[in-house]
């Protein structure tokens, strides 16, 4: 099996209070993805990972990465198709 | 001479403008400094108001002024080809405008603000009425006069738009509006949302879905439109949900303007990369980005470019002065919610204190709109 490597397309720091939510911002940038390619998220809060996993099983978003971070949590969110 | 240019005249630019020009005021009297606002259009339209067009609270000339007229006298403007940007062009420093003149700057401000894309949707256009827009604020007026009762539903079609909270307020004081008017029993309301629930912040969506419950206003998220059917009258989404509708209003997808795509200095929404902080363009530091058309995860409102506008005054007149001194934006953000025809709540923010909003009440409701009222004399020209 060949692995797929996965390119940035962009960071976003989503550790602030927005609008949208972590969720809105994050489902507008996935949308901009193409395939192949991953954005880069920041997170603070726990309640917003449970969110965003469930999110990307909706979407069908990989999680290729997650980990902590000093400002909460980093994760890598990919469109495979 | 140090030549600051301001792309648009909106509500952030003629703002970032006027606080500029009385920063700097030694410096421009002595012609050290000039200031130059560039706008396709003369007119400046205080779009906040274009939600009251839509109800039936506002008219639509009332809420449109002269540019000029707005502007520190001090202030240059240009207008129409003059003043309509064709390129921003930040390796070197210009704008080039549509009468075929560049002109080149020392700093850069840049709030050329957002653009609905209407073709992101199929059927969205033929059937969608939005008081996102002038012409459809006009449009929504007369349908809610001569709506009779049927289903109508909100959508908002995608995150992010400007006024995250207008899809709230055009949604409750519609309700209010069929309740006054005796049609509540004859119309099902229903509100569809991109993400789960009504609102992103938790806060918040915790207060106004609770709203919406006790108004018996429908609720369908996540939902995600993929297609509209003018002939059938259905509203489709990616998560799976038909519905039909006798009357659809919404908010179509945003995205960045035009002459962001053309310069090549924007994502793909274009949507210009910007330091949250210092509100400086990535890369670019004479360049600074506000308003709608940045790339930072922060309400696109016309309050958020109001509280940007003092860090990019404050900033672009230290560095003219070559103080070291530096401003950085708190991600401060102010909002009323209009929740009815004479009740409303407000959020004030920023990005480490999320907000709480008050109970409705008619007290909010009026200052929401003396705010707008005291738009023209005081915030469009910072004088607070
Ligand atoms: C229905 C509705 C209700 C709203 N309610 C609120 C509210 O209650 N509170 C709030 O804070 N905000 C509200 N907003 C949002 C607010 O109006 C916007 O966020 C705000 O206007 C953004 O300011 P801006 O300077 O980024 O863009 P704008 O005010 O849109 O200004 C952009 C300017 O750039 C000019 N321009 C564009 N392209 C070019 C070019 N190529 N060359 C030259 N000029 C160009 C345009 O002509 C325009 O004058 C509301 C908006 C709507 C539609």
């Amino acid at each position: 099996m060949t692995e797929v490597s996965f390119t940035l397309y962009k960071s976003i720091d989503l550790t602030g209070s927005s609008c949208a939510g972590v969720i809105g911002e994050l489902s507008g940038v996935y949308e901009e993805l193409r395939q192949g390619e991953y954005v880069e998220v920041l997170i603070g809060a726990d309640s917003d990972k449970k969110d965003l996993y469930a999110w990307a099983s909706r979407v069908g978003a990989k999680i290729m990465k997650d980990e902590k971070v000093d400002k909460g949590f980093r994760l890598e969110v990919a469109r495979p198709k | 001479m140090k030549k600051v240019f301001v792309a648009g005249g909106g509500i952030g630019g003629t703002i970032a403008a006027n606080r500029l020009a009385e920063r700097l005021k030694p410096e421009v009297d002595k012609e050290d400094v000039s200031i130059t606002v560039f706008d396709k259009s003369e007119n400046h339209v205080f779009q906040p108001s274009q939600l009251l067009v839509g109800m039936g609270l506002e008219n639509p000339a009332d809420i449109v002024k002269n540019e000029r007229e707005l502007l520190n006298p001090k202030v240059r403007l240009l207008n129409g080809k003059a003043g309509e940007i064709t390129k921003i062009d930040v390796q070197n420093h210009s704008f080039v405008t549509s009468d075929g003149k560049s002109h080149e700057y020392d700093y850069a401000v840049i709030s050329t603000g957002s653009t609905l894309d209407w073709e992101m949707v199929p059927g969205l256009k033929e059937e969608m009425h939005t008081v996102w827009d002038m012409d459809g604020a006009v449009q929504t007026r007369n349908l809610i006069r001569n709506f009779t009762g049927g289903t109508v539903v909100f959508n908002v079609a995608r995150l992010p738009h400007k006024c995250p909270v207008g899809p709230l307020e055009e949604t409750l004081m519609l309700e209010d509006y069929l309740k006054r008017k005796g049609l509540k029993e004859k119309t099902e309301l229903v509100y569809t949302y991109p993400v789960a629930g009504v609102f992103g912040i938790p806060n918040v969506n915790k207060v106004m879905t609770k709203i919406f419950e006790q108004r018996g206003i429908r609720v369908i998220s996540p939902f995600t439109v993929k297609a509209v059917d003018p002939q059938a009258k259905t509203i489709e989404s990616n998560e799976g949900e038909k519905i039909k509708y006798d009357l659809l209003l919404g908010v179509p997808p945003h995205m960045g303007t035009k002459v962001v795509g053309d310069s090549a200095i924007g994502d793909r929404r274009n949507w210009i990369p910007t330091d949250k902080n210092s509100l400086q363009m990535k890369d670019h530091s004479n360049v600074y980005v506000m308003g709608d058309t940045t790339d930072i995860p922060i309400s696109k409102a016309g309050s958020t470019a109001d509280f940007e506008s003092y860090t990019v005054a404050e900033n672009i007149t230290s560095e003219i002065r070559g103080n070291e001194s530096r401003k950085m934006y708190d991600g401060s953000v102010f909002c009323f919610i209009a929740t009815g025809f004479d009740t409303a709540t407000y959020i004030r923010f920023n990005y480490a204190n999320p907000p709480v909003p008050p109970p409705p009440s008619t007290i909010h409701w009026w200052a929401k709109l003396a705010y707008n009222k005291l738009y023209w004399s005081l915030t469009a020209k910072a004088v607070v």
